[in-house]
């Protein structure tokens, strides 16, 4: 066993080359292929799917980060205790419920088009939202609660320099979940009659056109990947020092 | 300063006798004094104390703070002229260090600048450096060190009282003692009045001017830690304070309470009728030996020198068997008497200079004088 | 809803097939991760290194949203003519569940109490009695979680899997939305949901039967 990790460890270097590799390779395959002349030639539809795939995702998760975190708060507020913990619940059982299903549902009431797939993505997007800043604020140890009401502070100043602040990374958190599903479920919107870069691949499943295929699957993965990257760079950046895991050394 | 009349609190179980956690409590704590709230686990000693800053609210009875009804304060304003330090820290980790320490201050609108340069003497008084901890996060900190905050941050805008709720219990037995003496210097210079909860007879005795001792929400007796040791009013107070109370009360006095003064010093070149009449007319049976600097070098007792003439004390010395410093305690002293097997012990100052002797005897007849004088200045 | 009880009385058998699709299509490949992943993330807790360098390529891979995955797996598979159909969904599902068993492995092995390796030791076990009677007993209600976590993602993963021709219950849905049917669209989305919130509940019951009595207190 000792001896395989060592190997792996060795490897740094032989990786190198083999990434090199890959990359030159995957350059000849798709220049054979004609996968540059392809996508060269639908450019303009590739910018302008880019385009309408990233408005949606962060018109809508954007506005689910924010109706999250509200009704996060609002549930734990203590004149909401006796029912919160049923929401809970009840959104620990929908987190559950495949997206899928999600545009689905959504699609029995308000039909195709954008309007249903804003809606789809903030609901894929708010449930984990949600969720971490409940969960968040109410894990906060109690005896800090205590140390913040002894020392003179009202209920609003606990919750917004003592709750808030030490649930900030468990919220953050949820919104790079939320976000996370919303990127991967927005291909998805095209079967609802929405712009997505989606459209690229179903066209490439239909047709059996690789080129297509690669093309939008290249490009959700990357969306999805920078999406991710981003957020985790401001996740590292933007919550406070003395409560960042991250940042804890 | 602090005044509880008939302080009542009844948890309500429901389907049950609610529980009586406070039952009709009264006392008085004078300005800066210190006074330990002492019992078992669930004798209500800490719900009476949270009763104070209302953090608890009461069932019935009085609380007055300077003669001020505290009813007639909303909890919020009352909480920000009592500073309150738990056993869990509660430091704020979103927080710095001078955040948390200013956080009264700061919801007061006090002069930022003014805080600021404030939180840094109280680090200095707890030997913190505030150039290396003020900007650090309070996770970045021992245990010992937050709980240090912990109380300074309840001191930063000036409370007269102090509602301690046993602050020093999660802290390791030695890091403890250092951080109490460190208080007890600190509130030696600010004079707060300290309410302090403690399951910890030690600390009590340490700590307080006063001890009060409750049972199943009944305050049993409030005293002095002497009078508490000495005269425990019933016997669940004698049981609780241990059967080694003759014992604790060495703590509470001081060497150089017990000292008997400056008493037959001889020198070396003294003649033995000198010294033997020296220790005739004070009636003690030795005498000790000092040097030129004032230093204890050697003793002589009555008997070795009986019989003997015209010889000088230089020849009949022995040498002593220790020394006791006048600040430390009959506790140690006794403890230093065992460790050398002997039955007296010099008493020294900083310097080394002999200031006179101890010995078990006068220890005993000193813990049979009850109550003791020192109780005087605690009323 | 007359509409859906009427459907659902007149199509249960397909309900029911497609139902087992889609189970079957999970069970297999998540089955195939845990025998993969529990061995990866206990070997990694060897080398702290070599567990970051895993852990992250593990989270890439589940970055990329299932479409895509799939859009990336056809014309690959397609040279051993496995183009569309259980294979890339498979596969898809089987890399998807790696993050979470072999996260849950690594972590659940990492924060065994050092005091109780010591004890181990100290009793005279070897390394692989160490593993088998002290850290994976103790191990085993995380990597449940890990694995409940992988099955509850891979019944949505699977769901979508319907468009490269793997089946399951997604081709209601499939159905319902090419043909506009609420009916259809609404049975499709419930059976799956019910089937993942089903999954999702078996899974804990198991995660706690599976818990030593000792621990059940801890890891609730």
């Amino acid at each position: 066993m000792n001896y395989i990790i060592e190997l792996i460890k060795r490897s740094r270097s032989l990786s190198f080359y083999i990434l090199l590799a890959l990359i030159f390779l995957s350059g000849v395959f798709s220049e054979s292929t004609g996968l540059i002349k392809e996508f060269l030639d639908t450019f303009d539809d590739w910018i302008y799917l880019l385009r309408q795939n990233m408005l949606i995702v962060f018109t809508s998760g954007i506005t689910a980060t924010f109706l999250g975190i509200g009704s996060g708060i609002l549930m734990s507020r203590p004149w909401f205790r006796r029912y919160s913990n049923i929401f809970a619940q009840g959104f620990n059982v929908l987190s559950a419920v495949p997206t899928l299903a999600v545009l689905a549902l959504i699609m029995t009431v308000t039909g195709i088009g954008f309007k249903s797939a804003f809606i789809g993505l903030l609901t894929v997007t708010i449930l984990p939202v949600v969720r971490n800043t409940y969960q968040g604020i109410s894990e906060v140890p109690e005896h800090m609660i205590e140390a913040a009401r002894g020392q003179g502070m009202t209920d609003q100043q606990i919750l917004w320099k003592v709750q808030i602040p030490n649930a900030l990374y468990v919220i953050s958190a949820g919104v790079r979940t939320g976000f996370a599903l919303n990127v991967g479920t927005s291909p998805l919107i095209t079967l609802i009659a929405a712009d997505s870069l989606g459209e690229y691949i179903f066209t490439g499943i239909q047709l059996n056109e690789f080129n297509s295929l690669l093309i939008g699957s290249l490009s959700v993965a990357a969306l999805a990947i920078i999406t991710d990257f981003i957020l985790t760079k401001l996740q590292f950046w933007l919550i406070p020092k003395g409560v960042n895991p991250l940042r804890f050394t | 300063m602090i005044r509880l009349e008939n302080l009542t609190k009844h948890f309500e179980v429901p389907g049950k006798e609610p529980i009586i956690a406070a039952n009709n409590v009264s006392m008085e704590v004078g300005k800066g004094e210190i006074c330990i709230f002492l019992g078992p686990s669930g004798c209500g000693k800490t719900t009476a104390l949270k009763m104070i800053n209302k953090l608890i609210p009461k069932t019935s009875g009085k609380i007055y703070i300077d003669g001020k009804d505290t009813d007639d304060l909303d909890a919020i304003t009352l909480r920000r002229e009592i500073g309150y330090v738990i056993q869990q820290i509660g430091l704020f980790p979103n927080m710095t260090i001078e955040s948390n320490i200013c956080v009264v201050p700061d919801l007061l609108r006090m002069d930022k600048k003014k805080s600021r340069e404030k939180a840094s003497e109280l680090m200095d008084m707890v030997n913190l450096d505030p150039s290396i901890f003020l900007k650090r996060y309070p996770r970045e900190l021992s245990g010992g060190q937050q709980q240090r905050i912990g109380v300074i941050r309840a001191l930063a805008a000036d409370p007269p009282v102090l509602l301690m709720d046993e602050p020093f219990g999660a802290i390791d037995p030695i890091n403890r003692a250092v951080i109490q003496d460190e208080f007890l210097k600190m509130n030696a210079e600010l004079g707060k009045t300290v309410l302090f909860v403690s399951h910890d007879i030690n600390e009590a005795i340490k700590m307080g001017d006063k001890i009060a001792i409750f049972r199943d929400g009944i305050l049993e007796q409030c005293d002095t830690p002497d009078e508490i040791l000495s005269n425990p009013k019933n016997s669940f107070i004698k049981d609780f304070v241990g059967t080694d109370r003759a014992l604790k009360r060495l703590t509470l006095i001081k060497v150089s309470e017990a000292v008997l003064p400056f008493l037959a010093a001889v020198k070396a070149e003294d003649s033995l009728e000198k010294a033997e009449n020296k220790m005739r007319d004070r009636n003690v049976h030795l005498a000790v030996m000092v040097g030129p600097q004032g230093r204890a070098r050697g003793y002589l007792t009555r008997e070795k020198i009986k019989g003997e003439e015209g010889g000088m004390v230089g020849e009949y010395i022995s040498p002593i068997p220790g020394t006791i410093h006048e600040n430390d305690n009959l506790h140690d002293a006794v403890s230093q008497m065992y460790v050398h097997a002997c039955d007296w012990l010099p008493v020294v100052d900083d310097n080394g200079t002999y200031k006179g002797f101890i010995t078990q005897h006068i220890i005993a007849s000193m813990l049979g004088e009850t109550p003791r004088k020192r109780g005087d200045k605690i009323t | 809803m007359e509409d859906i009880i009427r459907y659902v009385t007149n199509n249960y058998p397909t309900i029911l097939k497609l139902t087992i699709e889609h189970l079957y299509l999970v069970s297999i490949s998540v089955g195939a991760a845990i025998f993969s992943g529990v061995p990866i993330g206990i070997l990694i807790t060897k080398d702290k290194k070599l567990a970051e360098k895993v852990l992250y390529v593990a989270s890439v891979i589940i970055t990329i949203p299932s479409v895509a995955m799939f859009g990336l797996m056809i014309p690959i598979l397609s040279m051993v003519n496995r183009g569309i159909g259980f294979w890339p969904a498979a596969i898809a599902i089987f890399l998807y569940s790696q993050l979470p068993i072999i996260r849950n492995t690594y972590t659940a092995i990492n924060n065994i109490d050092p005091a109780l390796r010591e004890a181990a030791k100290g009793m005279g076990m070897s390394d692989w009695q160490r593993l088998s009677k002290v850290e994976i007993p103790l191990a085993v209600p995380v990597v449940m979680a890990g694995v409940r976590m992988a099955v509850v993602m891979n019944i949505a993963v699977a769901t979508i899997a319907v468009y490269i021709g793997a089946g399951g219950l997604g081709t209601i849905i499939n159905e319902g939305i090419t043909g506009t049917n609420s009916t259809k669209l609404i049975v499709g989305a419930v059976a799956v949901s019910l089937l993942a919130i089903i999954a999702d509940y078996l899974f804990l019951l198991l995660q706690k039967i599976l818990t030593p009595k000792g621990l059940s207190e801890v890891t609730s």
